[in-house]
């Protein structure tokens, strides 16, 4: 059921009677209200005869009553000076008709305006009046009063203007007797007795009634009326709601959509309705006639209105609904182009340029705006010095916006120098030429955290390599070397098989120093290696090395010269890994030294390094050059048998590099010299 | 290799009493297990076998195991953690056996709680001699009474009064002089004493081109106390500046 009714709703049937409605409500509407308006200026009070239309009828009345009084009062003196000049005489002498006699002597006008009086107070015979003369004779009275004269002191709103005093009885208005206490005073009748009043129970017919009448009927209408103001402005605006609410769509939540004449820019639209408006309302009120009814005017305006309105207000909620509202307007599609050409501007020009055209810009438009204000007088100075205000204001501020977002680039590179590689900046937020700047900055921090973390990523890689292959290699020879061994248990001492198993047994052996080298030079070739530098004692070194390879020199009968020197300062490296280069170099000579030579041993220094040089005789002819002993894997002699793995020397010289020092190798025929420089710790 | 024996290893053939002991080898290579239980049952021991620090946890709950030969790099259970596991609940002696050959997992094995470490490929030899040094050692626990003139590092006693030094519980000979290198470096365990220090210490006279005796001495020293003279684990160099002992 619900479903029903709002599909209604959407359909083009629902939402022509919703706008029928709506127009029926508005009419009515707009009626009721000037009805009501209309009245109620009229007949505000409560009491017909506070009404400003009984009083001023009431005044014309009376101030016809002193017409009359007057006119007679100088016919009266006209027909004294006649009967004066007749002898005193009374032409006529008729009672109760005065009246003619006095009428004979007015001239044609005062006659015709006589008359006319008559006929007005005729005409209003609700109004009684009666004049007389201070003695009593009567001038003229209401008809209805011939006869019937006690009709006057049941009258309501009795007034008697007798000695220059306007008595009343009954309630009368304070204003009403003002007004006539002044008007008879005005007028000067002061030997008139004049009472008048409104009849206690109206007679049909005359506008007196006619007007209680209606403003009977306006009271007990006006509450009709004004339920009827209430319901159709209820109505009304619930009419109004649903119209708004469905108007664009063709059904519930559905697509908006825009009618040919919602294209139109909003302004454009606004003055056509405007200009629709001014041409259907302009005939209407110039045929406007004030006492003809009012309702088919005020219908057919509000109608007008309604219409135009209507189809006006919907056009502009199609807009909004659709939610481009602002986009249909001129001035945003002006000021959108003009901020779509200076962010053009600000794209693609270099900051210079932009910077220059802006400041240039600037000095002129406030140059402009100055000229103005000291043309302009009053609201204009007003107007131009807000508009200054406002445009420095702007400027000021973007410009403080550039410069911010400057320092704060700024700021990010300092961090991204300190290793931060995290900085962001809020890219939309920056004025164009910079936004370039700070995007070209993301990409380089971007492209450098790559390179670091695969730079980190492969040093990773080499350890766990280094690590994995060193066990994986050493375990399979841990069996080699165990079974070998336990072989060896099996086999008879001094069989062919021994032999063999003994020549096993120095290949595994073999095997598993070169692995150990092996990992030791490339771990320290690749830099992997902690280093620990400490003060170490040169002197104290030698002589630690000289002790622990004491049996294995007293092997081979090698005399060593150590000249010790004192006051040799010490030096900075890492005691393991120069102990590693001593073992490797004394092992070295022991090796290869001439059995029962000499081997040299000496310090020197300067303030920046200590040398060691180590100098022996070989034992065999060193037939290779010196650059190539101390390559990895080259042995001195040619043959590569005995047990050094050839990795000796390219170990000791990638620690001692590690160590900030020096090591090299000088042959000069059997004589082998080996010189290491560490740096000073000082 | 033949011909030349590691110091201590002499005096060990004539030890008795060990045929009861049962050890436990743990490695997830069967080779090497099987190879070392042939050793081991060659010096008389009983052998138990685990492939894996979990087997190795149940067998100690369910048998009575004087000593673990363990790996570090296992699956499941790796050594490390295994020997922690053990130290949870037993006093047993634990030798780390592994290709690692870093001073870090050397130190870090023994940190968790191992006795020895030895590095693989080893000398089989080597690794039954220092088996029955801990054996010694763990068998003499508490018979040993602490006293302040009593030196103790590792297997180590030296006895400042009666001037005698025990390794593993045996008896060793040791010179006057090298009692003083050994008294002084083991009351100050882990502390560096540069060679002149040594010197003066213990010869009482100022020191002067005297590295060459104190690093023979050292040598000699070595030679009585290590197992492997040439991997020391008691008196350890440090280069250019002097020796300590180490705190074990």
């Amino acid at each position: 059921m619900a479903i029903k009714w709002k599909s209604f709703r959407y359909s083009s049937l629902g939402k022509g009677l919703a706008l029928l409605l709506g127009l029926i409500t508005f009419v009515a509407m707009c009626n009721s209200f000037a009805w009501l308006a209309m009245r109620s200026f009229e007949f505000s009070k409560d009491d017909y005869f506070e009404t400003s239309s009984f009083q001023n009828r009431f005044i014309n009345d009376v101030q016809r009553v002193i017409d009359q009084a007057t006119l007679y009062r100088n016919a009266e003196k006209r027909k004294i000076e006649q009967e004066k000049a007749n002898g005193n005489q009374p032409i006529l002498s008729e009672t109760g008709e005065n009246l003619d006699n006095v009428r004979n002597y007015l001239d044609d006008e005062q006659l015709y305006q006589f008359n006319l009086n008559l006929q007005y107070l005729k005409t209003n015979q609700n109004f009684l009046f009666d004049i007389r003369k201070k003695d009593g004779t009567l001038v003229i009275q209401n008809q209805a009063l011939r006869g019937n004269e006690a009709l006057l002191d049941r009258a309501r709103f009795e007034m008697e203007w007798t000695d220059l005093t306007l008595k009343s009885s009954g309630t009368v208005s304070s204003n009403l007797t003002e007004t006539l206490l002044h008007l008879l005073i005005y007028s000067q009748l002061s030997d008139f007795n004049i009472r008048f009043g409104i009849r206690d129970v109206m007679e049909y017919g005359d506008p007196y009634f006619h007007d209680y009448h209606q403003f009977q009927v306006t009271e007990e209408a006006m509450e009709t009326v004004l339920g009827l103001l209430i319901l159709s402005a209820i109505l009304f605006i619930i009419l109004l709601f649903n119209i708004i609410s469905v108007s664009g769509r063709r059904e519930p939540k559905g697509l908006i959509k825009l009618l040919f004449y919602d294209y139109l820019p909003v302004e454009i639209s606004t003055c056509l309705a405007l200009f629709f408006l001014f041409v259907f309302c302009t005939p209407i009120v110039s045929n406007y006639q004030s006492d003809a009814s009012f309702i088919p005017f005020i219908t057919a305006f509000s109608s007008c209105i309604y219409i135009v309105g209507a189809l006006w207000v919907l056009s502009n909620v199609r807009l909004m609904k659709a939610g481009v509202w602002k986009k249909h307007t001129i001035t945003w599609q002006i000021f959108h182009m003009l901020s779509g050409l200076l962010k053009l501007l600000f794209r693609t020009g270099p900051i210079t340029w932009i910077g220059t055209s802006f400041l240039v810009g600037w000095v002129l438009i406030d140059l402009g705006l100055v000229i103005f204000l000291m043309n302009s007088r009053r609201v204009g100075i007003i107007i131009v010095a807000v508009l200054f205000l406002v445009f420095n204001a702007t400027v000021l501020w973007m410009v403080i916006n550039t410069l911010s977002s400057f320092s704060r680039i700024s700021k990010g590179l300092s961090d991204m120098r300190n290793g931060n590689l995290d900085m962001t900046f809020h890219l939309p937020q920056l004025p164009a030429p910079v936004a370039t700047m700070a995007q070209n900055i993301d990409d380089i921090q971007r492209g450098m955290k790559e390179a670091v973390s695969s730079a980190i990523r492969s040093e990773r890689m080499r350890t766990e390599l280094i690590t994995n292959v060193s066990h994986d290699l050493k375990t399979p020879l841990t069996s080699i070397i165990s079974y070998v061994d336990l072989l060896r248990q099996e086999v008879e001492p001094g069989s062919k098989a021994d032999e063999y198993v003994t020549v096993l047994a120095s290949k595994s052996e073999r095997l598993k120093t070169l692995i150990d080298d092996l990992l030791e030079a490339t771990k320290a070739s690749s830099g992997n290696l902690p280093v620990s530098l400490q003060p170490i004692q040169m002197n104290a070194l030698v002589r630690q090395v000289l002790g622990e390879f004491e049996d294995r020199i007293a092997e081979k009968e090698l005399d060593i010269r150590f000249s010790e020197v004192d006051g040799v300062p010490h030096v900075l490296a890492d005691s393991n890994h120069l102990g590693r280069v001593m073992e490797n170099i004394t092992s070295n000579l022991v090796k290869y030294a001439l059995q029962g030579s000499r081997v040299y041993i000496s310090l020197s220094g300067d303030e920046h390094y200590v040398c060691l040089t180590i100098k022996n005789i070989s034992s065999s002819p060193l037939d290779i050059p010196t650059e190539q002993l101390m390559e990895r894997f080259v042995r001195g002699e040619k043959a590569r048998t005995g047990d050094g793995s050839g990795l000796g020397l390219s170990i000791a010289e990638n620690l001692i590099q590690l160590m900030h020092g020096k090591f090299s190798i000088e042959i000069d025929g059997d004589l082998f010299k080996t010189i290491i420089c560490l740096p000073c710790s000082a | 290799m033949n011909g030349k024996s590691y110091g201590i290893m002499k005096k060990v053939h004539a030890l008795e009493g060990y045929m009861s002991h049962q050890i436990l080898v743990c490695d997830d290579d069967r080779e090497i297990v099987e190879a070392i239980g042939i050793y081991l049952m060659q010096e008389g021991f009983q052998v138990l076998k685990a492939y894996d620090g979990a087997e190795a946890l149940s067998i100690l709950r369910l048998h009575s195991v004087q000593l673990v030969i363990l790996d570090i790099m296992m699956p499941k259970l790796d050594g490390l953690m295994t020997t922690i596991r053990i130290r949870e609940q037993w006093n047993v002696p634990v030798i780390l056996l592994t290709a690692k050959s870093e001073d870090v997992d050397k130190i870090t094995g023994l940190t968790f709680g191992a006795d020895d470490y030895v590095t693989k490929p080893f000398q089989p030899l080597e690794l039954m001699a220092r088996v029955k040094s801990q054996l010694r050692r763990y068998t003499r626990l508490g018979s040993q009474q602490q006293s302040p003139q009593l030196l103790t590092t590792g297997g180590l006693a030296l006895s400042m009064d009666s001037k005698e030094l025990t390794v593993d519980g045996e008896n060793v000979r040791i010179t006057p002089t090298e009692f003083g290198i050994l008294s002084l470096l083991m009351q100050h365990p882990g502390k560096v004493f540069s060679m002149e220090q040594i010197y003066q210490h213990v010869w009482d006279e100022p020191a002067f081109a005297v590295e060459n005796t104190v690093a023979v001495h050292v040598r000699r020293i070595r030679e009585k106390i290590e197992i492997n003279p040439k991997n020391p684990k008691y008196i350890k160099v440090v280069w250019g500046i002097g020796y300590k002992m180490e705190k074990l």
